[in-house]
């Protein structure tokens, strides 16, 4: 394996992450709200207004704006101690220069303008939800996807191949909020005594009299199902009209010839060629599944990533969208990277 | 392949075996212990409660902790809390309170031992410090206490002020004193205590706070939930995380770790809670309050169908219509008896504010400029079928002024606003020079995204009589923001009544208050109307006051800087197991009296 290309990917990645943290400042800069009106609403007097925009640095020279910015963003960085205390921020000093210090520490988004609470902790939180969820959805869609594509495409062109192939269209153009709507209100209220699912609720739920968190993974069902729609209508479509043309191969007849089960030349045979280009759009989706979820999160009121932004940019709290911008840009550019080295582990062609 | 089937059947295994114990206790969709479960749309912020600006704020806040006195039952008198009486110097500048004894603070690691201390006159003057320098509530101080004075300059200021130094410096010997006394070593910072010239502890049960000037509406300021008491030792220990570790002497408290932020916060009984009912039995009655945070109103609605929650407030539409018979307003008959529907004015007024200041507009001839233009508007606006047609009835017509109805002791009705009248709305114009509304240009009504309804019909009427508006929807950081600047010469906004006193509602048209740092967003400015206003806000508190209020009130409804829409009227949807939940005008939440069957 070559280092160099490894290096030159990842050098190209953290190149990406400066350019969408800058884009995200500039963009910030020229918005048209006052972010302390985010805090302090209407009643707000002229010296709580000021000691804000100062406490926020946002009386500062633009160049030493962002220049604070990315020396935040910096897991390596030179700061103030008595800042770092005052926000709780977590650091193992490398270098103490009196007052200031270099420190080693993960990307301090700073704290949000709304609630004060540090976005560190309020991403990490929500990462976990969305993953979670984003997995599950991914798993549940898999699964069932490359089934009834099997299915369907054995059934060529006959009645069932049909239906599945008109609901899977209009899987795959109900938009995310309908079927997440539908779903909530049919399995969650009017058979949720059937169903024993409820409309809402999160992975981990607070028991109120002894205030202990149990693990509902029932919970789970309904938002994973929404937001499965899409990816398995669009799987089942990919694999039967792989499998359609993997069948027609000669060395499928080959095996037929061979006296083989036609279970085995499925699964064994044809699926495993089949699969290659379904594989490439699953790793695609994974990463915008993540961002998908906007609306599923909303409406299920599952705490993720999703649920975080679209609160925060409905409030204008910045600290929170930049924060959450940046890491699913991140995340973006890990999958990315990684897809890459490893199709070059793979695939010597592409090590150019 | 296989192993997947095996893994997924086992997650099926699993959740249908988590199926099984919920449908034990569906038969039962109560919980069991005193429960009480509401949700909070709009996100709580902060647990602070120098952050208790918004509604999910305040109403956490106040199970949480205790302030000097508050507002208490439908007419808003005052009661005291922490305070046990209080004194009012002559010249009205010197508030003397008297502390109640024995109040612990809810027991919390900041304490040694874990064990809540006793609440002390220090305790407030440190809070009260506190929120002059953090969090959102420095208004409720600033311009009104006493202001610090640099000690140098204090010596050469008058007589009185020096004595009142001489008092701050046995105050600074005292707190040496202290801070010798072993017995007392729990006051570790005297230097804020004295910080300020404001707010001095004569003795642990005795608070005194200096005004700069009389301000009879002092006392209403004291029950904000901003002044709230907490200890130096949790803001010490958890600094900026106070938010999310909050400790005071309220009926509930929160243990560590109990706020998953945007699903659950929970809230248990204090069990060392100082209050008493009438028959001496401890306060609360409730074991834990559930707050959930489901944002979708739909949602929300339909899990307190389920017997899921216990109260909501602030239905959305669709809701409304669920329940309310479209024109009369009244609750649907299949609805009767299920759940209680609770229906209470509040103190927020809706408006249409018109932009008057010709500093900054550059164009003189604006037609919105035009007194009987404005008035025309005003007649225009057919304000009961604005209510019939989008509000289910919900909210009280606008006819009577910027005060709402619910003003206690306060008649509105008494002033003459603004009924609907379109051939007088039309007559105007004409008298303007705009007949049927020619040579008018069109005027752009600015508004946020969740009232386009509202100023859809709106628009309508005013078409009726010739008027042409075009409706542009911001959002509502931005168009805050360009109200504040004068950007906007026609734009939506409401009042909500931070104090129950008309004084802060006909503030908005006092012409030192203009935006961006005070409360006029119209740069309405009138000589006659300045100087009752500063007059009147001398004046002691009570009925006395009214006669002016109604001549203010009348000066804006001539002047017409805004058209009044509709004063709003509270919803809640209350489960029939819910014992003693009042209702007030201010929408506060007070949970320390309530039962649950």
């Amino acid at each position: 394996m070559n280092i160099n290309f490894f290096l030159a990917r990842i050098l190209q990645g953290i190149g990406v992450l400066w350019g969408v943290a800058s884009v995200i400042f500039l963009l910030f800069l020229v918005m048209p709200a006052n972010p302390t009106s985010v805090l302090l609403g209407d009643n707000a007097d002229k010296e709580t207004r000021q000691k804000l925009i100062t406490e926020w640095g946002l009386d500062k020279p633009i160049y030493v704006q962002y220049t604070q910015y990315l020396n935040d963003l910096l897991p390596i960085a030179f700061h103030e101690k008595n800042n770092l205390e005052n926000n709780n921020y977590r650091y193992i000093t490398l270098i103490s220069l009196g007052e200031n210090a270099f420190v080693l520490k993960y990307p301090h988004f700073r704290r949000s303008y709304l609630t004060g609470k540090l976005v560190n902790e309020i991403l990490w939180e929500a990462l976990w939800g969305t993953l979670i969820l984003a997995v599950s959805a991914m798993f549940l869609a898999t699964i069932f996807g490359i089934q009834i594509g099997i299915f369907a495409s054995q059934n060529q062109d006959n009645f069932l191949d049909k239906a599945i192939m008109g609901i899977s269209a209009l899987g795959i153009a109900t938009p995310s909020f309908v079927s997440a709507m539908i779903l909530a209100v049919f399995l969650g209220f009017w058979w949720g005594n059937v169903t024993g699912l409820q409309m809402t609720g999160s992975l981990w739920e607070l028991d109120t009299l002894s205030g202990e968190y149990h693990l509902k993974l029932k919970n789970l069902i309904l938002p994973a199902l929404t937001l499965s729609v899409r990816p398995l209508a669009i799987i089942t479509q990919l694999t039967r009209s792989s499998m359609l043309e993997v069948m027609q191969q000669d060395y499928i007849r080959t095996a037929r010839a061979k006296g083989l089960s036609e279970r085995k030349i499925l699964y064994t045979h044809a699926l495993r060629n089949a699969l290659n280009p379904v594989i490439t759009a699953i790793s695609g989706w994974l990463a915008s599944l993540m961002a998908g979820a906007f609306f599923v999160e909303y409406i299920f009121a599952w705490k993720g990533l999703g649920r975080v932004t679209l609160e925060a940019s409905r409030d204008f709290d910045l600290p929170v969208v930049m924060g959450a911008t940046l890491l699913m840009a991140f995340i973006f550019v890990c999958i990315n990277v990684l897809v890459d080295v490893l199709y070059g582990v793979f695939d010597p062609r592409m090590r150019t | 392949m296989r192993i997947f089937f095996i893994f997924f059947f086992l997650i099926i295994v699993f959740s249908c075996n988590n199926n099984n114990n919920f449908s034990e206790n569906e038969t039962q969709t109560f919980p069991k212990g005193n429960i009480f479960r509401y949700n909070q749309t709009g996100g709580l912020t902060s647990l602070d409660p120098a952050f208790a600006r918004v509604r999910a704020n305040i109403w956490a806040c106040t199970q949480l902790y205790n302030g000097l006195v508050r507002f208490s039952g439908k007419d808003l008198s005052m009661k005291y809390e922490l305070a046990e009486k209080y004194e009012l110097s002559k010249d009205g500048k010197v508030y003397t309170f008297t502390l109640k004894k024995g109040v612990f603070f809810h027991d919390n690691p900041c304490f040694p031992n874990g064990k809540g201390r006793e609440m002390k006159a220090s305790d407030f003057v440190y809070s009260f410090n506190r929120i002059l320098k953090d969090g959102t509530g420095a208004w409720v101080f600033r311009d009104k206490v006493l202001k610090a004075k640099p000690l140098e300059n204090s010596e050469k200021e008058s007589k009185s002020n020096e004595t009142k130094s001489q008092e701050l410096k046995n105050q600074e010997n005292k707190n040496q004193e202290l801070k010798n006394d072993p017995k007392s070593q729990e006051i570790k910072k005297p230097e804020i205590i004295i910080s300020d010239t404001a707010f001095k502890a004569v003795d642990d049960y005795t608070l005194r706070i200096y005004l700069e000037k009389p301000f009879p509406a002092f006392l209403q300021m004291l029950a904000t939930p901003y002044t709230a008491v907490i200890p130096y030792e949790a803001i010490e220990k958890y600094k900026k995380d106070f938010r999310k570790n909050p400790v005071g002497t309220g009926a509930f408290l929160m243990r560590n770790g109990l706020w998953d932020e945007r699903n659950k916060l929970i809230l248990h009984k204090n069990p060392n809670y100082w209050k008493k009912d009438a028959k001496n039995q401890k306060l609360p009655y409730l074991d834990a309050v559930e707050v959930s945070f489901i944002e979708d109103r739909t949602v929300e609605f339909n899990t307190f169908f389920d017997g899921k929650l216990d109260l909501i407030a602030n239905l959305s539409e669709v809701s409304r219509d669920q329940i309310l018979e479209k024109s009369t307003g009244k609750v649907k008959e299949r609805f009767a008896g299920k759940f209680k529907v609770v229906k209470n004015p509040y103190m927020m007024t809706e408006f249409i504010g018109f932009y008057q200041d010709t500093t900054i507009l550059k164009d003189l001839k604006n037609p919105l400029l035009h007194p009987k233009v404005r008035q025309a508007l005003n007649y225009a606006i057919n304000r009961k079928g604005l209510l019939q047609a989008l509000r289910n009835n919900l909210g009280i017509v606008g006819d009577f002024g910027v005060l709402p109805k619910a003003f206690p002791n306060f008649d509105s009705t008494k002033v003459n606003g603004y009924a609907y009248n379109p051939p007088k709305a039309q007559e105007l114009l004409k008298e303007a020079g705009f007949p049927n509304g020619e040579n008018l240009p069109i005027i752009t009504l600015n508004t946020y995204q969740s009232d386009r309804e509202v100023a859809e019909y709106l628009q309508k009427d005013w078409e009726q009589i010739g008027v042409k508006v075009n409706i542009e929807l911001n959002h509502p950081a931005s168009h805050s923001e360009k109200v504040e600047q004068g950007k906007l010469q026609m734009f939506r906004f409401s009042w909500i009544a931070d104090y129950p006193d008309a004084e802060n509602f006909l503030g908005m048209f006092y012409s030192p208050n203009f935006t961006p740092i005070g409360s006029n967003k119209t740069h309405f400015k009138n000589e006659v109307f300045d100087k009752l206003f500063q007059e009147t806000s001398q004046m002691p508190l009570g009925k006395g006051r009214n006669p002016n209020y109604q001549k203010l009130n009348q000066i804006i409804m001539e002047n017409s800087p805004v058209a009044v829409l509709y004063y709003d009227e509270v919803l809640r949807l209350c489960q029939n197991r819910v014992l003693y939940l009042e209702a007030d005008a201010l929408n506060s939440l007070l949970l320390e009296t309530v039962k649950v069957k």
